[in-house]
């Protein structure tokens, strides 16, 4: 689409003068193109304050950064507020686009780049402050699994915030100044950063492409349904968590040495949709429904057994979650191997019936688990939304 | 055309909201305190914050009190050991119309023998006294910064 300030500039240079007037217009459109786009990803912006956090029921960024903390000894549920009263205004400022008070760079708010910053807790923050009996349904540490090959440093923690932004710059001081101003109650565990595609690669939404070449997040319900609020926001038990949900994150490295060394048709055995598009094997389009029971003139089933999507698939009604899946790509050994994977998370309203069971399967049996392996892992319940006048999981902390 | 049109409008707000507000005051926005190592008990610390003057005349800022320690306004000079903050003679004028900033390493409001420690996200709440304009108080909240705290950095080498 042009914009109508490209197209009026592109004709007025256009109608200058003789030869050079149509390479001028040209330029003139690109540059004009050009404006309007560096605007548009600096203009947009995300709503702080509602019914539910942002970076959840919210389109991918482009950047994210997970950053786990763990509370300073003897903190006090008078700290955790002080903490919150700080962030609150942070993130209301930085989804704006505005430096934060006290920020010694101001001149690094350069625009919301539909920022998102995501307050959750961990189970051992409930712990750590007395609070166990506020503890949402369902919300665990996980159980290991037998594919796991957890490492400290990318998993548990007592806070979580998650920032993602379009913009890497934006998303860098973000990051820096939540973490400055919770330096105070707390110490870095952890930050992960991870990565989807630049706005306008793809439309926009929750699917993007992994590095193994599949496209991810297909089964999600959509933003807005009923299906999404059934499966995601929580409407019952403690207060503060009404309107909130359950945060799964695992790290999962991907060995893509040995996955390239597969062709396309085997590849799309192993998860059960094609490569191209994301279709299902026994469909056209990535949002035909699979067919389990398909089976080739030779009685194999067209979606193996030991396939993905049908270990994936929900073995009873509610038995699902939602995706928002990033990358990750930390670097490249000496012998060319990539350091790459997905920050692979699972929003629910119950981690112990939706993600366990699916997990429970993916484990006995899913031949995907071959190229991946999980390194990292952490749960945290997400507080509800922030209304006006409202700090971060007040109801929480009073 | 449209531009006409809007400047044309904007500017009827204007005068319609200059004219239905009888007595214009001060704004104060983006307040905050320092959080650091000196803003203990016995210590001290800065407030900061923007001072928008919409009046016609000048309004000056001339001191504060608080529950909190003793209040000062202060301006940041360099002195022959480098920078240092003094009170300012005269206060800090904000002439009609116009916005200061109260910032670290500038002008500030000096808050000095803490009465107990400022730790991070406490509020603190200073009556700030004008000269040409009735006293204003402002509530604002603790955050860890070190920024252009040079005469607290002793050990920093200026030269």
């Amino acid at each position: 689409m042009i914009s109508r300030r490209g197209f009026l500039s592109a004709t007025a240079l256009a109608g200058v003068s003789t030869a050079a007037g149509a390479s001028l217009g040209a330029v003139g459109a690109t540059y004009a193109s050009n404006v309007s786009a560096q605007t548009a990803t600096a203009d947009r912006s995300e709503l702080f304050r509602g019914a539910h956090q942002a970076g959840i029921e919210t389109d991918l960024q482009a950047v994210t950064n997970f950053i786990a903390f763990d509370l300073r000894e003897g903190s006090s549920r008078a700290d955790m507020r002080r903490w919150m009263s700080l962030i609150t205004d942070d993130i209301e400022r930085l989804t704006k686009g505005q430096p934060v008070l006290a920020d010694p760079s101001p001149e690094l708010a350069v625009g919301a780049a539909r920022l998102t910053a995501t307050l959750g807790f961990g189970v051992s923050f409930f712990q750590k402050l007395g609070l166990r009996s506020l503890m949402p349904e369902g919300f665990i540490d996980l159980p290991s699994f037998k594919m796991d090959k957890l490492e400290d440093r990318f998993s548990g923690g007592d806070v979580l915030i998650h920032v993602a932004a379009d913009d890497p710059i934006v998303l860098a001081n973000a990051s820096r100044a939540l973490i400055r101003d919770s330096l105070p109650f707390a110490t870095v565990r952890w930050m992960q950063n991870g990565f989807a595609h630049t706005p306008g690669m793809v439309p926009s939404g929750v699917s993007h492409r992994n590095l193994m070449g599949q496209v991810d997040g297909t089964e999600n319900p959509k933003f807005g349904s009923q299906d999404f609020k059934d499966l995601v926001w929580i409407d019952s038990g403690p207060e503060w968590i009404q309107g909130g949900t359950l945060l799964v994150l695992r790290r999962i490295a991907m060995q893509l040495d040995t996955w390239d060394q597969l062709g396309t048709p085997e590849k799309e055995e192993v998860i059960g949709r094609k490569l191209s598009n994301g279709a299902p094997l026994t469909g056209v389009n990535e949002t035909d429904v699979p067919d389990l029971n398909a089976r080739y003139p030779n009685g194999l089933k067209v979606i193996p057994d030991f396939a993905h999507i049908r270990r994936a698939a929900p073995a009873k009604p509610g038995e699902r979650i939602f995706r928002r899946p990033f990358s990750y790509h930390e670097g490249v050994a000496s012998d060319g191997s990539p350091d790459v994977g997905l920050l692979w998370t699972a929003y629910q309203k119950n981690i112990e019936t939706q993600y366990l069971p699916i997990q429970r399967r993916l484990e006995q049996l899913d031949l995907l688990n071959e190229w991946t392996v999980p390194i990292g892992s952490a749960t945290f319940a997400l507080p509800r939304g922030v209304m006006q006048g409202e700090l971060l999981a007040e109801a929480l902390l009073l | 055309m449209i531009k006409k049109l809007s400047a044309l409008l904007t500017s009827a707000l204007l005068v319609v909201t200059i004219s239905g507000c009888s007595a214009e005051q001060l704004e104060i926005s983006d307040s905050w305190v320092r959080s650091s190592d000196m803003s203990v008990s016995g210590g001290m610390t800065g407030m900061f914050m923007e001072i928008t003057n919409p009046t016609s005349g000048e309004i000056t800022l001339i001191g504060g009190s608080s529950d909190s320690g003793m209040v000062e306004i202060h301006e940041t000079v360099m002195g022959a050991d480098g920078m240092q903050m003094q009170e300012i003679n005269g206060g800090i004028e904000i002439p009609a119309g116009g916005t200061v900033v109260l910032q670290p390493g500038g002008l500030h409001v000096m808050i000095m023998n803490l009465n107990s420690d400022v730790v991070a996200g406490d509020e603190v709440s200073v009556e700030l006294e004008f000269d040409g304009h009735p006293n204003v108080s402002v509530t604002a909240t603790a955050k860890p910064s070190e920024a252009g705290d040079e005469e607290y950095h002793s050990d920093m080498d200026m030269e």
